[in-house]
């Protein structure tokens, strides 16, 4: 009879603890999900490089321009991201921006240009020199 | 007895597929939010194919739309300074006609040409387009330029 009575009450505490271990395994989950958008460091990444692009695209070669990056520095450091906020990659016209760990956003810019880029972490400024790309170099990319 | 009752309900786990639902429920409207948050997107199709559209109609008149332009060698990208690998990746596209009195004299197609088709249907799909004209001397040029571009998480 006790034997009974123990068995019935360890499955109803087995029953329990299997539920509540679900509900906790599952309020993590969505926990985690809901906080990493809730930095809105995508949405900025895909401002920034947007913006970065369309300045690129619209300059002319010799134009030296300065972007500050006041907010993009202060979400990454939010984000405990150290490293380059903007990447520029010439050889591809790319153009990365990363406010967050593994993360990043990547757009291209259609200028057939150069840019010389500088990131001054300590002003939070992006300066950037556009360059015309010589001819050699503009019948290779075009092959 | 109510007592008895109460206990029973409890042992039998009446309230488990209820639970369940609910938190069904809350996961599917947590989705929901997420999704249209994710689907926002800051749009510059529109402003690419316009920064397009000006830089090759500055390409040409820069030449003065002289028979330089009007020759098979003439190159286009070099003169409007954009880059022929990035036009040609499939997210552009650009038609530049350039009339004499009416008649047409000289036309530049190049990038995606389903771009076009796109633009016309107007649909939420469709990428940015432009189309404008212009007047110099007896010349008109024609441009239509479509942009494609999202941009990509990495």
């Amino acid at each position: 009879m006790n034997k009974a009575r123990y068995k019935k009450k360890s499955e109803i505490l087995m029953g329990t603890l299997v539920f509540t271990i679900i509900v906790v395994v599952f309020s993590i989950g969505l926990g985690y999900v809901i906080i990493r958008p809730g930095s809105n460091a995508s949405l900025y990444e895909q401002a920034f490089v947007k913006q970065i692009a369309l300045t690129i695209d619209n300059a002319d070669a010799g134009m030296e321009i300065e972007i500050s990056l006041d907010k993009a520095y202060g979400i990454a450091r939010k984000n405990r991201f150290y490293g380059n906020i903007v990447v520029i990659d010439n050889n591809v016209n790319k153009i990365t921006v990363r406010l967050i760990n593994g993360q990043g956003y990547v757009h291209y810019f259609f200028n057939d240009v150069d840019v010389i880029w500088n990131l001054d972490k300590e002003k939070k400024k992006l300066f950037l020199k556009v360059v015309e790309v010589n001819l050699e170099e503009n019948e290779r990319k075009n092959e | 007895m109510k007592e008895k009752m109460n206990k029973k309900a409890y042992y039998s786990y009446d309230d488990v597929g209820m639970f369940f639902l609910s938190f069904l429920v809350i996961i599917v409207g947590i989705i929901i939010g997420l999704l249209v948050f994710y689907s926002q997107n800051y749009d510059v199709r529109q402003e690419e194919a316009k920064i397009i559209a000006n830089k090759l109609v500055r390409g040409i008149i820069d030449n003065e739309i002289n028979d330089k332009v009007l020759s098979k060698d003439f190159n286009l990208f070099i003169a409007a300074d954009l880059d022929q690998k990035i036009i040609n990746n499939g997210e552009y596209f650009f038609r530049l006609e350039i009339y004499e009195q009416d008649k047409l004299i000289k036309t530049f197609v190049e990038g995606n040409r389903d771009l076009e088709i796109f633009c016309e249907l107007k649909t939420k799909k469709s990428p940015g387009c432009f189309t404008s004209e212009y007047k110099y001397g007896n010349k008109k040029l024609k441009v239509f330029t479509a942009s494609a571009q999202k941009g990509k998480n990495v």
